[in-house]
């Protein structure tokens, strides 16, 4: 930052040499269009699932460039911190990288975690400043029941979580046959969570009807489809998990709106996931007896 | 329209004593004179009587006694009028109109002295094309983009694009007119070029506020331009060529002393010159083509008919793929008189046609298109009861305007909407005493219930402490309202595409209140220094609103503000040499109301200065003419313009429904910003110099014209791309060489 007086000074000095016509000189074009950043050190973002075997989080420096095409992680450290047993597991970095010159830092640990635990997420520079998250770990999840039709993509899921329900996704990989050309695989996802019907003692019920949506993702007929592939995920979540309903699509881009990163952006929250794979024992061609959630 | 304007003209009126009336014109083009300088002088030597034009050439003496009289019309640059007139016993009225002939001699001491000394409103710049010239222009004929933009309160954020605010307002609440008709764009996407060069303006009056109730409609400023009329005694041509710009301009008499017509082609030449000449290519383009016929019946009535179209296309980061086009076609006509037969003084009919499209385009964010159409015609009369002066008139519109902006703005439904407008307006000029004119007006408007009425009261006055036109303190006060918008996605600096749309909320309405204070003032014989002072309160602006993530759709916000600042100008004018300094100071504040900024910033509403709010804007302008040799100087300074200052990047992953996949996404781009339009970009200055030298050869003059834009070489940032972090930076130093030929 200059100061004052060489501000004037050099202000003073363009408007003579200007009215005088003298070329060449001006002032330097000392232009910094960036602003010194003492608020945020890490960009933070991912998920710690019980059942999982291996769990990653995004751990990146805040940067001075929109796209980072660094590859150097510049020394930074992220350990995860059981509250209550001081435990501390240190992830293991992995570069990602996502096109020519475009990196990212992933970071992993195949630490078991415990439910419903308190657990500290920690990004330290080497020189010590950093970011951190306190999240609390999902309860786990048992296994829904599904009565599955293929034919009509519908069906019902039932089952129990003692969290809050945050994802019920079906998952298709199709094939559309279009003027007798078949095409492509494509994913199509659908969520399902606002079919969920839900009771206090964490028994939940949703009827899933998927035919249409699928239709008009795709714009086929669903006699035109080749369905390769379902799969149900349902993820439970501890009270962590971002409430975003009453956000407008301006808030949920603000950095500080949707964080529980502190000295950092970001989200990072503990989960439990399913992935059931609808295999042919669940799938009947024929519609399947509805019995309507109550 | 004879019919009409003869129709209004032929009403008798009774008078006790008789009436003189008449309008002041050049022989040779029919060219209004404004501010000629008229006396009545009886025979017996007493009771001399003295008056001016006004802006139509117009003067009038009432009640003047029997006797016989020395009637004189004198004009800088012109022949004296001297004529007797004999007024009989009998009250009459007597039209006596007056077509001064050039001076040789006394051109040369125009050049001498400056312009004519006008009698101008508060807020309001009269500049004739021969000033165009000091600011140097790289093409063979001056030209009033690049002069306007050296006036004080005027700011254009680059060398191109076309877009220009005054004091605080946006482009879109610039009126533009040719003729009395309207041209919504007539800045060409190469800053320095407009669809006025110096060979066919005859006047331009620049109101940068606290206009009078005649101009409706917009709500920042007015530039009303009078192209010439053709010779109606000698064909004339000239053809100029530069690495910019090349120009074909003629005039002729239709029929001798009767009718003339003039025509102008412009054609860019910078994107193929600039590949062998410049180190980087420009790909701008612009031509425009203007055909004008005018018809003088003789009996005071004058009539004119143009029409023109232009074309922009080009891209304003040369790196990009984006690309922007526009087009105007104007076609319209005048037809204005007077005659001494009538109540009415003076009447002006205006119908005019503009239409306007303009895209954008490139890899990404689709073709982005708006139009919009306008037809109005209008009357505007001119009648004295007594001492005061009336001037009204009445006006109606039909507007279309559609738009296919691929959900740039996500509120925006209706694709086209239709809508038509009819009013009046009455301006009063009021003499208290010699010295104190005060001229209340307003403005009245119907949208045919579209939407609601609008009444917009504006009020001018002016004290000429010792009754001289060019020594003055004057004040105006407004409420001025723009039934539709234009929105420029101004978060994108690099932009000139404008959506026009009604307001979607109809409570809503653009409105500037206005209020100025000014003092002209002579400085011994060669100085005029004049500052005014204004302030203006603006409602319902609209904004994009403002977010971190590089989206092609967003949503419409509105912001109120304040505009405050003051512009002073000191020119001097010596014999062969002119020196003018012009200073622009200026804060525009807008407040806007965001519902993310309550969780942003803790705060929903958020005041910042928008992008074009030039803090403090410095031109300086000197030249000489020797003989055929002239040389023109003009160094411009602006303080920086706001930006949005980011604190840095990082990827944004959304939990909406699903959490991220780090392992497979990379996220969504975000840049972590500040408080928006806090930062300012590096200060703007450059040195534009040009020489010139004209020769006579046989019936034709040349014109050799050398100069270069930028002198210094100064890197000049035009804006910085937050999302992709670069700078582009205007023109760096370019030397041109034009050349100009003229049949004399």
């Amino acid at each position: 930052m200059r100061s004052l007086h060489s501000q004037i000074y050099c202000k003073v000095k363009i408007f003579l040499f200007g009215l005088l016509c003298v070329s060449g000189i001006g002032c330097e074009n000392e232009f910094d269009p960036l602003q010194e950043n003492d608020r945020y050190v890490f960009s933070m973002y991912g998920t710690f699932d019980i059942h999982a075997d291996t769990n990653w989080v995004r751990v990146m420096p805040i940067v001075e460039t929109l796209i980072p095409k660094d590859p150097d992680s510049n020394g930074t450290t992220v350990t995860m911190i059981h509250q209550g047993t001081g435990e501390e597991t240190q992830l293991q970095p992995k570069l990602i990288r996502f096109s020519e010159n475009v990196y990212v830092w992933n970071y992993w640990t195949t630490k078991e975690l415990e439910p419903q635990e308190e657990y500290m997420i920690r990004a330290e520079a080497p020189g010590g400043s950093q970011s951190f998250a306190t999240i609390t770990m999902a309860s786990e999840l048992a296994i829904p029941d599904i009565i599955y039709s293929g034919g009509n993509e519908e069906g019902e899921i039932r089952g129990n979580s003692e969290d809050t329900l945050v994802t019920m996704d079906f998952r298709y990989l199709i094939q559309v046959i279009r003027d007798r050309v078949v095409e492509p695989e494509v994913e199509v996802i659908i969520s399902n969570l606002d079919d969920i019907n839900l009771k206090t003692n964490g028994d939940y019920c949703a009827e899933i009807d998927n035919a249409e949506k699928i239709e008009e993702i795709l714009l086929a007929n669903r006699g035109d489809m080749i369905v390769n592939r379902r799969e149900l995920v349902v993820i439970s979540s501890s009270e962590d998990w971002p409430d975003i309903v009453d956000l407008s699509e301006e808030e949920i881009v603000l950095p500080d709106a949707v964080s529980n990163v502190v000295n950092g952006t970001g989200f990072i929250a503990g989960i439990a996931k399913r992935k059931i794979v609808i295999t042919s024992k669940r799938v009947s061609a024929e519609s399947y007896p509805k019995r309507k959630c109550e | 329209m004879y019919f009409m304007i003869f129709g209004v003209l032929t009403s008798n009126i009774k008078a006790q004593g008789s009436l003189i009336r008449g309008i002041v014109t050049d022989y040779q083009t029919g060219k209004v004179l404004d501010m000629a300088n008229i006396t009545l002088q009886p025979m017996t030597g007493k009771g001399i009587v003295g008056t001016t034009t006004d802006g139509n050439g117009l003067y009038e003496f009432n009640n003047v006694a029997a006797g016989d009289y020395v009637f004189v019309v004198r004009y800088v640059g012109y022949e004296m009028h001297i004529d007797t007139l004999t007024i009989g016993l009998r009250a009459r009225n007597i039209s006596n109109h007056v077509q001064l002939r050039h001076s040789r001699e006394e051109l040369e001491e125009i050049n001498v002295q400056g312009a004519v000394a006008e009698d101008m409103n508060p807020g309001q710049i009269s500049i004739s094309p021969e000033t165009f010239g000091r600011a140097p222009t790289p093409g063979g004929s001056a030209d009033l983009a690049s002069y306007i933009q050296t006036q004080p309160g005027v700011v254009a954020v680059g060398d191109r694009g076309g877009q220009l605010f005054v004091r605080g307002g946006t482009p879109s609440e610039n009126m533009m007119l040719m003729d009395g008709i309207l041209i919504y764009q007539p800045f060409h996407i190469i800053g320095f070029f407009s669809v006025f060069p110096e060979d066919v303006v005859s006047n331009v009056d620049f109101y940068a506020g606290g206009f009078g109730p005649r101009y409706s409609g917009r709500t920042s400023s007015v530039m009303d331009v009078r192209l010439k009329n053709g010779n109606l005694y000698n064909q004339k041509w000239s053809a100029s060529v530069s690495p910019f710009v090349s120009d074909f301009f003629f005039e002729t008499p239709v029929r001798e002393g009767k009718s003339s017509i003039i025509g102008s082609l412009r054609g860019s030449l910078i994107e193929e010159t600039s590949d062998v000449y410049l180190s980087e290519k420009q790909p701008m383009k612009f031509n425009s083509q203007l055909l004008k016929y005018y018809n003088s019946s003789g009996e005071g009535v004058n009539c004119s008919a143009l029409i023109m179209r232009t074309y922009d296309r080009g891209s304003l980061d040369f790196e990009s793929d984006d690309y922007f086009k526009w087009s105007n076609v104007v076609t319209g006509g005048r037809c204005a008189g007077a005659s001494a037969e009538s109540k009415v003084s003076f009447v002006d009919f205006n119908f005019g046609l503009s239409y306007f499209t303009n895209e954008q385009g490139g890899s990404e964010g689709g073709v982005r298109n708006s139009q919009i159409f306008k037809s109005h015609l209008d009357m505007n009369l001119t009648l004295y009861v007594g001492e005061i002066r009336f001037d009204y008139g009445f006006f109606t519109d039909y507007r279309t305007m559609s738009y296919d902006i691929a959900n740039l703005f996500v509120s925006l439904d209706e694709k086209a909407v239709a809508f038509s407008n009819a009013g009046g307006y009455l301006k009063m000029g009021v003499n208290i005493g010699e010295k104190i004119l005060i001229e209340p007006g307003v403005s009245i408007t119907s949208y045919l219930k579209r939407l609601s009425p609008s009444v917009e009261p504006r009020l001018q006055m002016s004290w000429q402490p010792r009754g001289r036109v060019d020594e003055e303190i004057h004040a105006a006060l407004g409420i001025y309202r723009q039934p539709f918008a234009g929105l420029t996605d101004f978060r994108d600096a690099g932009t000139s595409f404008t959506t026009f749309i009604l307001l979607p909320e109809s409570e809503r309405r653009m409105e500037a209140r206005h209020a100025l204070l000014g003092w002209r003032q002579p400085i011994g014989d060669f100085f005029d220094f004049s500052v005014e002072g204004y302030y203006k309160e603006i409602k319902d602006t609209p904004v994009a609103t403002w977010g971190p993530v590089a989206r092609f759709a967003t949503a419409l916000a509105y912001a109120d503000g304040t505009v405050r600042g003051m512009d002073l100008r000191l020119n001097l004018n010596y014999r062969r040499f002119y020196m003018g300094l012009g200073y622009g100071y200026s804060i525009t504040e807008y407040t806007t109301r965001q519902d993310h900024f309550g969780t942003w910033f803790g705060e929903p509403v958020q005041s910042y200065n928008p992008p074009h709010d030039r803090r403090h804007q410095l031109n300086a302008q000197t030249g000489f003419n020797v003989g055929n040799f002239s040389t023109n100087v003009s160094w411009s300074y602006g303080s920086g313009l706001p930006y949005t200052r980011p604190l840095g990047f990082d990827s944004f992953f959304s939990f909406d429904q699903r959490p991220p996949d780090v392992t497979e996404d990379y996220g969504e781009p975000r840049v972590l910003l500040d408080k928006p339009f806090k930062g300012r970009m590096p200060d703007f200055h450059r040195l534009d110099i040009s020489v010139s030298q004209a020769f006579n050869a046989g019936t034709k003059d040349i014109k050799v014209q050398a100069g270069a834009i930028n002198t210094y070489n100064r890197e000049n940032l035009f804006y910085y791309d937050v999302f992709n972090q670069r700078g582009i930076n205007q023109l760096p130093l370019t030397p041109y060489v034009s050349l100009k030929i003229e049949s004399n």
